[in-house]
């Protein structure tokens, strides 16, 4: 996927992972960085949909399924624990 | 270990960079789930993953370090997966379709291999 534009950069991946190797002579391959940037993807992606599951199903019970549901941070607390086991 | 390893501003910097790669994500994402998201909700997501890109930092470093190398590769972020099995199907689809488009590319490459100055 050459032209198609990324929201996230395999340059801001390097770095954050780079900034955080304890061995400053670690290097990781552009093959295995574009890896790690689908990972986090799909990690952001995942959270995102657990979010939403849950937010719908709470707007289901108490009446409110017609109102745009808004994502809050206790979705993410409630998924958070779960989630970081599954990755 | 308990020093942190990252400078403030650099933190700083970094970690603004990387809440707005995931605001987009996220914009991306809601549309389809029809459900807005907080500002706050994007903050909490960014900590997340950042938290979860220090812990993969080292987990691959350690990975490359076993194999005997100082450069991580594909096959070191693959064993990420190791414990959920539907990640690590799609991520090996796609590495395999990263292979695949490289092998394309390679094939066009040759055709227009004459453009140099």
């Amino acid at each position: 996927m050459p032209a198609e534009e990324q929201p996230l950069s395999t340059q801001l991946v390097q770095r954050l992972l780079t900034e955080n190797f304890e061995d400053k002579k670690t290097r990781i391959s552009q093959p295995a960085l574009n890896v790690v940037r689908e990972y986090t993807k799909i990690f952001v992606r995942e959270a995102i949909w657990r979010a939403a599951a849950i937010r719908k199903e709470e707007g289901g019970e108490g009446g409110l399924k017609n109102m745009s549901a808004f994502l809050e941070v206790e979705d993410l607390e409630k998924l958070a624990a779960q989630l970081l086991l599954d990755f | 270990m308990d020093e942190p390893i990252i400078d403030e501003a650099l933190r700083e910097r970094l970690k603004s960079a990387l809440w707005f790669s995931i605001g987009k994500i996220v914009d991306e994402e809601i549309i389809q789930l029809n459900v807005n998201a907080t500002p706050q909700f994007i903050g909490a997501l960014t900590e997340m993953v950042w938290a979860q890109l220090e812990n993969i930092s080292r987990d691959l470093e350690s990975f490359a370090r076993h194999a005997g190398r100082s450069t991580v590769n594909t096959d070191d972020v693959l064993l990420l997966a190791r414990r959920n099995e539907g990640l690590g199907e799609l991520l090996k689809a796609f590495v395999d379709e990263e292979n695949a488009g490289k092998l394309a590319d390679k094939g066009k490459g040759k055709g227009k291999g004459v453009a140099k100055k």
